[in-house]
């Protein structure tokens, strides 16, 4: 359990809420606290480090005059919205020139473009789902981001496939989501960082022989449950054969897990959560950010899963970033014009912030001892990434990307790379290529033309 | 069974039609058809009602990842694909509910029977009607009773029976309605639904959760022809829960839940907060109640009355005089300022900026939402650039600048000319008589709609809106979108047909509008759907 030095209980709080709570796994009422296995001393040190990928989302552009570093490839200064990432500089890749080219094709508004292509790189689904800012009609992102593809690759030995984390993202529609399992099946990210607790660490706080009856229990169940979408597949059509497959498959998962007992890593302490705040507030927002960046960084020190994202907000986000002094939305100052100095050096403001929180995130990954020598972060490699290039104009060119750490020696890092025009999807290309995945084409192959050059 | 019973059952919607009302089916007019879908899964909201049915207990439906949006509507079946995070969210309340819910009451004998078995096989027959809300499978009955032999193997009969209880509550039988029907003679491409697949559509459509007993009963007797289904319509539209069914389609029709989230600044509305904002939905809530259930009218008087719901609060905020106190009184709001929802803070605080109004997103939610128009898609290589804006221009000047640009002017010569009849009010929806100084300017214009034509202020504009068939007509898309989660497809244009006219001949109010829905080709029969669908794999 995770008693915090107040002798506070998160899953008694949550308890206490009323009704039936439901979230949770059901460890308290089955009598699993005895003996518990201390986390955090593991006896087991993780055989081999593996390499990992996090992907980070902020929205509404950027303003490049202010994001670009100036200088050589190995020698550059960074620029004023990057200048909170200085203490990592020689782990970064600061990537300029990419265009979101696969985005000028097929249906959506740019904001819908932009978070649908990201890490598709493939056209949206035809349809009238949604309806755009500007009237356009799209339907769901077409293709398999590639996280998904990662975590398909490698994500079957851990616990977590993938993990999901998300800061305020919004309605659950096309804005606010860049990850997909598939075409037109959206991965939602989690907005709860205790939800995300329970969720991800609860199974390490349970003594073994608990956690054994609560396995043999599920399985049953489970088995059950799996056979019950075997018997009603077989008498439906072949689009809903096809639509239940999706969860059929997360079931199988699931009891995947239960026989999948993660070899934690020496590192692993699952972090406090402090006291309880609301997920709603806008106001708690950088404080949402950090928690979820917190379990990110821990989910990966203890081996649960290699692939993860943290969303902050969505595209198109109005959060007022009043911590900065602001009383406008995010997205409201991106669509004022260039020569309004005051709403440029608002945004240079809120991407610097953005910066900020990048930089918590490779603080925590870095502070966290792997191998030999290395850290978290060393084996890991971070992608930052926007659904705009430029918010007024809602280009998709020039689209901000910052990689951090080098996912255990695969990228060369301490680079300012310039390109011109490149496809985004050949990064995608790359990214994939980094984790096993040899394909030379990812997303829409119109706009591939292999692995980005020079990364 | 199935099949058989269907097939009867078609006979008796032919029957039953024939000579009656206005469209008898053989009419050869008539194109019995309908668009394709896919097996819908329940909602938060009908996961929860229906627990709440089934157990009487009441799940705390927070933790499940939110329904994705589509349409504006969280039960379009394209976007029901489950996620890791959902499953998971399901098996712990599966867990969760087995091990709070009172088995002892459940079960059809005591805890300690001396056939354990035998008792089990009954409980799973039994209650798993009412959670499959049809008659189980010799083969599905068999594997739950494989797992409670498991459960006795290895604990007792109470954690056994736990055991099926989670196993029912995670089944894809509990969590979907699949439909298999019936073939419809020489149409290979339509099933017609059988007994309890019509009971189901019937009970989540005006009540979003599952059949009662006597539904169940209905359907096990074979008595769920098309006038029983009208008749059995009313019988739940009469309960309260087809209230919390109606409010949430328009809820989400009219985008109101979006209040709640407002952030405003507050050093230009210092007055706006979430106790108002709550409030403010509450006053919009009240009317459309009103005038759906105390009235039962025409639901586009929503737009035209000058009746209204306030309390002290409300009439502190808005600097008008009203009722005073926390209870919501009706009153009579001045109908030269003010006329129905659309001059109501929450819509129009909804649709402005966090520090002004914002006559393009006025316009766009009276284009979308009122008269589901969507608006042209500008070509994929199209950079929108915005124009300089100056602060010291009025609202209206300031997004003239818009319609000047030749590049812009094409889409926002639709919105902007509905937005500035709008102007009226401020960006939380208090009334003002002038801006900067200047008298507002609140003349409008509809275009592209079957009330065109020039309109002062929001009072002239509902005026319009609740003369018009095009709004009547979105009204019934959007119900039907809710009613059948799915969009509308060419092969509905016959229950569109039928929809329109019943809906305007019964009067255009919602309720009648909810009976209609069920009586509908789109209602009675399913698309035969091999191919695969948009959303799918």
């Amino acid at each position: 359990m995770s008693h915090s030095k107040n002798g506070y209980s998160r899953r008694s709080f949550l308890r206490g809420l009323g009704g039936v709570t439901v979230g949770l796994p059901l460890l308290n009422s089955l009598g699993a606290c005895s003996g518990a296995r201390e986390v955090g001393k593991a006896t087991k040190a993780l055989e081999s480090a593996p390499p990992r990928i996090l992907f980070f989302f902020s929205p509404n552009g950027t303003i490049r005059e202010s994001w670009r570093p100036t200088g050589s490839e190995t020698n550059f200064e960074l620029s004023p919205i990057l200048s909170p990432l200085e203490d990592y500089k020689e782990k970064l890749i600061v990537i300029d020139g990419l265009d979101m080219l696969s985005s000028q094709s097929g249906p959506g508004d740019a904001h819908q473009k932009g978070m649908g292509h990201i890490l598709t790189g493939t056209a949206l689904q035809e349809g009238d789902l949604f309806t755009g800012g500007n009237g356009e009609a799209a339907g769901w992102g077409g293709g398999i981001s590639v996280d998904q593809r990662i975590a398909q690759a490698i994500g079957a030995d851990h616990p977590f496939g993938s993990l999901e984390f998300g800061v305020q993202v919004g309605s659950p529609n096309i804005w606010s989501r860049m990850s997909y399992a598939g075409p037109g099946q959206p991965v939602p990210p989690e907005n709860s960082p205790y939800a995300n607790f329970d969720r991800i660490f609860a199974d390490l706080s349970v003594d073994p022989a608990t956690l054994d009856s609560i396995r043999a229990r599920r399985g049953t169940v489970l088995d059950f449950v799996n056979d019950d979408f075997k018997r009603l597949q077989d008498r439906v059509s072949t689009a809903d054969k096809q639509h239940l497959e999706r969860h059929a498959t997360s079931i199988r998962d699931i009891e995947q897990r239960l026989g999948n007992i993660a070899d934690i890593g020496e590192q692993c302490a699952p972090p406090e959560l402090g006291v309880p705040m609301s997920l709603e507030l806008r106001e708690n927002y950088p404080a949402i950010g950090k928690l979820q960046m917190d379990l990110a960084a821990m989910s990966f020190a203890c081996n649960l899963t290699r692939v993860a994202s943290i969303q902050f907000s969505n595209a198109v986000g109005n959060h007022i970033h009043t911590w900065l002094g602001q009383n406008r939305g995010h997205h409201d100052y991106s669509h004022d014009g260039n020569s309004i100095t005051a709403t440029q050096q608002a945004l240079v403001e809120i991407n610097h912030w953005y910066a900020q929180q990048f930089a918590y995130l490779l603080e925590k990954l870095d502070s966290i001892p792997e191998g030999d020598g290395g850290t978290v972060l060393d084996n890991t490699v971070v992608v930052w990434v926007n659904e705009l290039g430029r918010g007024n104009s809602h280009s998709r060119d020039n689209i901000p990307v910052v990689m951090a750490g080098g996912a255990g020696g695969k990228f060369q890092t301490g680079r300012y790379l310039k390109y011109f025009s490149e496809s985004h999807n050949n990064l995608l290309i790359s990214l994939q290529n980094a984790f096993g995945i040899e394909d030379t084409v990812f997303g829409d192959p119109a706009y591939c033309s292999g692995a980005l050059a020079g990364l | 069974m199935g099949k058989k019973l269907a097939s009867l059952l078609l006979a008796i919607g032919l029957a039953a039609c024939t000579g009656a009302d206005e469209q008898p089916l053989e009419d050869e007019s008539r194109t019995l058809d309908v668009g394709a879908g896919v097996v819908r899964r329940l909602t938060a909201v009908e996961y929860k009602n229906t627990i709440r049915d089934l157990l009487g207990m009441d799940v705390d439906v927070g933790a499940f990842p939110p329904d994705e949006e589509t349409f504006g509507f969280d039960n379009n079946s394209s976007a029901q694909s489950v996620s890791p995070l959902l499953a998971e969210a399901y098996m712990n309340s599966a867990e969760a509910l087995a091990e709070e819910a009172d088995l002892a009451q459940l079960l059809p004998c005591s805890l300690d029977t001396a056939e354990p078995l035998v008792c089990a096989a009954d409980f799973i027959r039994e209650f798993g009607l009412q959670v499959y809300r049809r008659p189980l499978l010799d083969a599905e009955v068999d594997a739950l009773v494989g797992v409670a032999q498991w459960g006795l193997d290895n604990a007792d009969f109470e954690s056994a029976m736990s055991l099926v209880l989670q196993g029912l509550l995670q089944s894809p039988s509990f969590l979907y309605r699949a439909e298999i029907g019936a073939e419809v003679d020489g149409r290979p491409d339509l099933f017609a639904l059988d007994q309890f697949e019509l009971a189901s559509r019937l009970s989540y459509l005006i009540w979003g959760s599952m059949p009662d007993a006597e539904l169940l009963n209905i359907a096990a007797e074979n008595r769920l022809d098309k006038e029983e289904i009208a008749v059995q319509a009313k019988r739940l539209l009469a309960d309260d829960k087809a209230r919390a069914t109606v409010a949430h389609f328009y809820r989400q029709w009219l985008q109101l839940k979006e209040v709640d989230h407002l952030q405003k600044d507050r050093t230009i509305f210092p007055g706006f907060n979430s106790n108002v904002a709550k409030d403010l939905r509450v006053e919009t809530e009240m009317l459309i109640d009103h005038v759906v259930w105390d009235l039962n009218t025409d639901i586009r008087e929503i737009f035209s009355t000058s009746q209204t719901f306030r309390n002290g609060l409300l009439s502190g905020f808005y600097g008008e005089s009203g009722p005073t106190g926390e209870e919501f009184l009706p009153m009579a709001s001045d109908p030269s300022k003010r006329a129905g929802i659309l001059s109501h803070g929450s819509i129009l605080a909804t649709h402005a900026k966090p520090n002004q109004s914002s006559p393009i997103h006025r316009g766009l939610f009276v284009r979308e939402q009122l008269l589901c128009h969507i608006m042209p898609e500008p070509p994929n290589d199209f950079a929108i650039i915005p124009p300089e804006l100056d602060p010291s221009l009025s609202t209206r000047e300031r997004f003239r600048q818009h319609r000047e640009d030749d590049a812009c002017a094409g889409c926002h010569a639709i919105m902007d000319p509905i937005g500035f009849g709008f102007e009226h009010f401020d960006g939380v929806g208090r009334y003002r008589a002038e801006e900067n100084g200047e008298p507002i300017d609140a003349s409008g214009e509809l275009t592209v709609t079957d009330v065109d034509g020039p309109f002062l202020g929001a009072p002239g504009l509902a005026e319009k809106l609740a003369k018009s068939e095009d709004v009547q007509n979105c009204i019934m898309s959007q119900a039907f979108r809710f009613a059948y989660g799915r969009g509308e497809s060419q092969n509905d244009l016959q229950t569109l047909e039928d929809l329109r006219i019943a809906f305007a001949e019964q009067g255009g109010g919602l309720q009648q509008l909810f009976v209609e829905l069920t009586q509908t080709d789109a209602f009675l029969y399913r698309k035969r759907n091999d191919a695969s669908a948009g959303g799918e794999i």
